[in-house]
């Protein structure tokens, strides 16, 4: 892929609109299942085209903006890919935040109540 | 490939995560960017930088492979051996005193001015006077070494009848100005950036010295990747076909003079990606040098009339390393090694090497197992190990790693001569940053990992609160917010405003005083009820940048931003000891887990 304009970001874009467009239709209604190979050639793909090595010899804006970019999706890859952390951030993502002190360490736990939340919305 | 995708900028998902509205914040990007942008055209080298051989390498887009360029001797290795002879022969050559030489030129000099000709200097790079390793380099080294007045070590070399002190960083920087010359001799082109590799576990200190030898040798710009990294980079250009749409996870290991270096790399046809690394520096395969030497002492001592000086020490070292390289083929060697007091033969077996090295051998699988167990990676899924590095060779430590990865799991390159595969490495990486495209590197790509956590001080608990992980892929960015509490007594008379005190630390521990102590920030607390937000970013050459957001009033006014500590300063790091610690923070997001506790100063 060539190396074009690399443009800012914009402000409310979540990690699965960057790395499974296809699991976030608009709603804020993600899936938690992933598949792991779509998710890394997705990671990979990306980071070729914005990983700021490829832009050394561009301006600086280009430059920070590929720095952005690219630190963004390096975050999104390691909560996706890990499912404790990609449970978590469905959780936020639905409004439910986990207080400071009662860290959800149970991955069991975390399925029941992302299962139970399900089972309420579709209610 | 669309570029333009989306993602939030940075600041705007800080107010995400607190659910406010996004911040105005707008980056500047001659502050916000460190890393230089070199012009268009501009040229990179690759540099195999060993604790006792550099190599050059350059990739030409052509022959679309990496060749080694040679110094100015015609050799594609340079020793890495600096000296400061005092000798009639180069004066009456036209050359100053205090000219430094370099490589074999400076090697020649090592028995007659042994106190002015410094070898093996790249573990003492970024070390403390007091670090143990001093200690140890010192007992086996003809020269002195010595504190600076940042509490550094600095090599004492006597010429002209005076003493002049080296920072190593300093020795570092007259052997790349060399290579540097040899390269735009032999490319007949300026050479402005650098792929420097360097051990996997150096400091972030130490590779900010690594960038300012590069600096000092007229390189604007110095990438640093970790030798076991440009070894699986090797790996990846010599491998045989390989399906494309599977990840083959390699084991790169890297046993140099002086470092051990381990990494996981998951190869996806032109992109690594370095998922894990760790490594031991300042004990590598010199150390079994030390092993035979300490032998020989041994052996010496039964013989009578045998005192041994400072030169026959220093001729049983390189003796050592010269029999240690031999039974890495040979089963048995004889030798003999001049002394002041006579010649000195022996022989010396394999199996009698071995049982001096057996703890050796041990601590060498170390940083296997870290690797494999902080990459998550079940042994099953490495699909080849990749040895590089003159210890690695050793039958006895292939077999050792050999017996870790069930089936037989040792690559042995196919194109790429093994010696050279870490400068292969480098200079494919040098292809990358130079914006050279052929068809064998249309769309190479390393990404990098962090080396070391990086947390700032919890002072509630004294504990070091990690911000962003060990491994984590560059660049990278985290964000927390920080609530500070008022102090608990009001103070009785007007006190200046109280300033919040942030350590950044670097460290995989949460002991402080086990971890190293990057920076010092301060910045005024705003009134109650307020957030503070502390943001790091670290690019991809790991420069590390902290962006202080106090949100006093609706106005968000940045207070400052902080570029990691330019090598030179290191006095200033330590404004802000001592003082009350009160506080609690709360921090909603995606990483990391609370950090709370800042200390106020008032």
């Amino acid at each position: 892929a060539e190396r074009g304009l690399i443009q800012p970001t914009y402000d409310e874009a979540t990690y699965y609109d960057v790395l499974l467009p296809e699991l976030a239709p608009g709603e804020a209604k993600f899936a938690f299942d992933v598949d792991e190979r779509l998710l890394r050639n997705k990671f990979l793909r990306l980071q070729q085209a914005v990983h700021p090595d490829g832009y050394g010899q561009k301006s600086q804006t280009e430059k920070l903006c590929a720095e952005q970019q690219s630190s963004f999706i390096n975050k999104a890859y390691q909560v996706l890919r890990d499912p404790l952390q990609r449970a978590q951030y469905l959780l936020e993502l639905n409004g439910v935040s986990i207080e400071e002190g009662e860290s959800m360490n149970d991955p069991a736990l975390l399925m029941e109540v992302l299962d139970a939340r399900e089972r309420l919305e579709e209610a | 490939m669309p570029t333009a995708m989306p993602a939030p900028t940075p600041t705007a998902e800080r107010g995400d995560e607190r659910g406010r509205e996004p911040m105005t914040v707008s980056p500047e990007p001659s502050i916000r960017s460190r890393s230089p942008s070199l012009p268009p055209g501009s040229h990179y080298i690759g540099i195999d930088l060993g604790t006792t051989l550099l190599r050059l390498c350059a990739y030409h887009p052509d022959l679309q492979t990496v060749r080694f360029v040679p110094n100015e001797r015609d050799k594609r290795k340079t020793p890495c051996f600096v000296a400061f002879p005092d000798d009639i022969e180069l004066v009456e050559s036209g050359r100053k005193a205090c000219d430094p030489v370099v490589g074999e030129e400076a090697q020649r000099w090592l028995f007659k001015y042994p106190k002015a000709t410094v070898f093996s200097w790249a573990q003492l790079v970024g070390l403390k006077f007091d670090d143990e390793r001093v200690a140890f380099y010192q007992r086996y080294a003809p020269y002195r070494l010595v504190k600076d007045k940042y509490a550094r070590v600095c090599v004492e070399i006597e010429h002209d009848g005076r003493q002049k002190h080296y920072r190593p960083e300093d020795l570092t920087a007259i052997l790349l100005t060399y290579a540097r010359q040899n390269a735009e001799q032999a490319l007949r082109h300026p050479i402005t950036g650098s792929v420097i590799t360097v051990p996997a576990g150096y400091t972030l200190l130490q590779r900010d010295a690594t960038k300012e030898a590069a600096r000092q040798a007229g390189f604007q710009h110095a990438r640093l990747i970790s030798n076991a990294a440009a070894a699986a980079i090797a790996f990846g250009f010599d491998r045989p076909a390989h399906p494309t749409s599977v990840t083959e996870y390699v084991l790169s290991f890297n046993l140099g003079a002086a470092h051990i270096d381990c990494a996981v790399v998951g190869i996806d046809e032109e992109v690594f990606e370095v998922l894990a690394s760790a490594g031991d520096v300042g004990f590598g395969a010199a150390d079994v040098d030390v092993r035979l030497l300490m032998h020989f002492v041994q052996d010496l001592s039964k013989q009578s009339n045998r005192k041994l000086t400072s030169l026959d020490l220093l001729s049983l070292r390189f003796g050592a390393e010269k029999i240690k390289k031999a039974l890495s083929t040979a089963d048995s060697i004889s030798h003999t090694i001049q002394l002041s007091s006579g010649a000195y033969a022996m022989t010396m077996t394999r199996e009698l090497l071995e049982t001096l090295c057996a703890d050796f051998f041990d601590r060498c699988l170390v940083p296997i197992q870290q690797v494999l167990v902080e990459a998550k990676m079940d042994i099953t899924k490495i699909s080849k190990v990749v040895l590089s590095g003159g210890g690695s060779h050793f039958p006895k430590l292939r077999d050792r790693i050999s017996s870790l990865f069930p089936g037989n799991h040792i690559y042995d390159f196919a194109l790429i001569d093994k010696h050279k595969a870490v400068g292969y490495g480098a200079g494919i990486e040098s292809a990358l940053l130079s914006g050279m495209r052929s068809p064998n590197i249309t769309n190479y790509l390393l990404i990098d990992s962090l080396s070391f956590s990086l947390g700032i001080l919890d002072t509630t608990t004294n504990t070091i609160k990690t911000l962003l992980k060990r491994n984590t892929a560059l660049p990278a960015q985290t964000t927390v917010t920080l609530r500070p509490i008022p102090p608990t007594t009001p103070p009785t008379s007007t006190p200046p405003a109280p300033i919040a005190v942030i350590k950044l630390y670097e460290g995989d521990t949460t002991d402080p005083k086990t971890c190293h102590l990057l920076a010092t920030l301060s910045t005024p607390i705003p009134t109650q009820d307020k957030h503070i937000t502390l943001s790091i970013d670290v690019d991809v050459d790991r420069t590390v940048l902290v962006t202080l957001v106090s949100d006093e009033t609706e106005k968000n006014v940045r207070v400052t931003d902080y570029p990691m500590p330019v090598f030179d300063v290191s006095e200033d790091w330590e404004r802000g000891v001592g003082v009350t610690v009160v506080g609690a923070g709360e921090r909603k997001g995606q990483a990391g887990g609370e950090v709370e506790g800042m200390e106020i100063q008032d």
